[in-house]
């Protein structure tokens, strides 16, 4: 897993091509390392790859879906591609708003992510900044 | 102790001018009280001798077995005589409402399901016409048997209706309620607008089984069982299908909760996936739907026991018990800490248990 080095607050993280629906892979922006996530609808999210718990690297643990349950004894699969787990206690979290699944205020770090001209770009400056909060759009 | 120093210690603790008592147990003068209130091809089953099985091989070097020595009436056993639990509860405490907890458990047979069954119903029928009707300060627990939840669900539609029953008594069972085989139970209850109590019987087994010393049994057993039906129904989602259940832990312990929400909410967050069922943390539901009695109350300073009522999640989460007529009775005047602040003590032994059972 390659890192971009920059200490921008914006960086080019890598080709579009490099990182097909499902995969993540862990980016240095600005110093600070964040964790890129493709879901498997092609959709990129960008989250800190530090668990707030206590600060183990989210890139060495999963990266896919989760159990739902449609009612109380059922157990089905979603959120598919949208789920980070913390490699040391399990504790969940979803990419698309940084919140831990266990709830409690719990979560992680959002950051923008965007495309242009088929590379992904990260930004660790404040959200929304550049209005291409969470988009794969370019 | 002199009279005099007795008066004085008196004197220092809370007093109140009427309680709730959560655990009074109303006792059969012998298993044939239910004969008459049995369908006549279960005479024999009792005919022959057989009696209320308590599977327990503890000898009990006390005074009285498990009764308190000077509650014994010369007729029966402790709680089968009315108007001594008259004479020695309800009217020296001021005891507004008695909560009837009986000690009757057809699951602790473990077996023989028809006849367990036959023997909640008559129960009932028993505590309906024997007591609920002799005093108005009496409240009932439905007796089910859990070895068959179809029919305990059944019994509970029968009888639940009847004024005076206020929860469904669940005795110990070494699977947990909160295993999908116990719905009918939950649904019964949740339908008929009455509370779950459970309450531990010599079938409450520790972590190793039975110990080999009964003061090592009386330490563990009634606190561990009861303590994994409560993690059970919590992490199965009972609370969470059931909303408006309120769940009462009776006579297993109270002081041993802090460390069980610490524990069962850490446990969640790493193992949600589990349990993906639970929309609260699991801490969440047990303080909007269980509840806890008082005895048997650990020696505690008055700093000590606000401090774990707070640890706990608040001064609502207690209910007041006296547990007569058993030998580890607490008195509501003397069983609670000196200089406990009195709105504590009105909650505690009242206030929280009118509001829980909605009396």
């Amino acid at each position: 897993m390659s890192a971009a080095q920059s200490h921008e607050r914006t960086a080019r993280v890598c080709g579009i091509d490099e990182l097909g629906p499902g995969e993540r892979r862990l980016a240095l922006v600005a110093n600070r390392e964040v964790l890129l996530c493709r879901s498997t609808d092609g959709t990129l999210y960008a989250v800190g790859n530090a668990c707030p718990h206590q600060g183990a690297p989210l890139c060495k643990g999963g990266f896919g879906g989760s159990t739902v349950s449609p009612t109380v004894g059922r157990y089905s699969f979603g959120l598919d591609g949208e789920v980070v787990r913390c490699p040391w206690h399990n504790w969940e979290f979803d990419v698309k708003t940084g919140e831990a699944l266990f709830g409690e205020g719990k979560r992680i770090r959002t950051y923008d992510v965007w495309v242009e001209d088929d590379d992904v770009y990260v930004s660790v400056g404040p959200r929304g900044r550049l209005g291409r909060a969470n988009s794969g759009e370019s | 102790m002199s009279t005099k120093q007795m008066v004085d210690f008196q004197a220092d603790q809370p007093t109140t001018s009427a309680i709730v008592d959560a655990d009074v147990h109303e006792m059969m003068p012998s298993i044939r009280a239910l004969l008459p209130y049995l369908a006549r091809e279960w005479h024999q089953f009792i005919d022959s001798g057989w009696s209320y099985p308590f599977f327990f091989s503890y000898g009990y070097p006390t005074e009285a077995g498990f009764a308190r020595a000077d509650a014994v009436p010369e007729s029966g056993p402790a709680g089968s005589d009315f108007d001594l639990m008259r004479e020695q509860l309800l009217d020296p405490f001021s005891v507004e409402v008695a909560i009837l907890t009986s000690l009757f458990f057809p699951g602790d047979m473990r077996v023989q399901y028809q006849f367990g069954n036959a023997l909640a119903s008559a129960y009932n029928d028993w505590i309906t016409e024997e007591w609920l009707s002799r005093d108005p300060r009496l409240r009932g627990s439905v007796c089910v048997n859990v070895n068959d939840p179809e029919a305990a669900g059944a019994e509970i539609d029968r009888v639940g209706a009847r004024a005076g029953y206020v929860q469904v008594m669940l005795g110990p069972n070494n699977v947990g309620y909160g295993e999908t085989r116990y719905d009918p139970i939950f649904a019964a209850a949740a339908r008929n607008g009455l509370n779950i109590g459970l309450h531990p019987s010599a079938r409450a087994n520790t972590a190793l089984g039975y110990p080999e010393l009964l003061a090592e049994w009386r330490t563990l057993g009634p606190v561990q069982h009861l303590q994994s039906h409560l993690v059970s129904i919590v992490m199965h989602g009972v609370l969470e299908r059931y909303p408006d259940l309120r769940v009462t832990f009776i006579e297993s312990g109270w002081t041993w909760l802090p460390h069980l929400l610490w524990r069962i909410d850490e446990n969640y967050r790493s193992l949600r996936m589990e349990v993906p069922w639970l929309k609260l943390p699991p801490s969440d539901y047990i303080h909007r739907q269980v509840r806890f009695t008082s005895q048997p109350m650990e020696m505690l300073t008055a700093d000590q026991f606000t401090s774990i009522l707070e640890l706990m999640g608040g001064d609502h989460m207690l209910l007041f018990s006296s547990d007569y007529p058993h030998w580890d009775f607490d008195s509501p005047m003397r069983g609670f800490p000196a200089n406990l602040p009195a709105d504590v003590v009105r909650k505690v032994q009242y206030q929280n248990a009118k509001d829980w059972y909605r009396l």
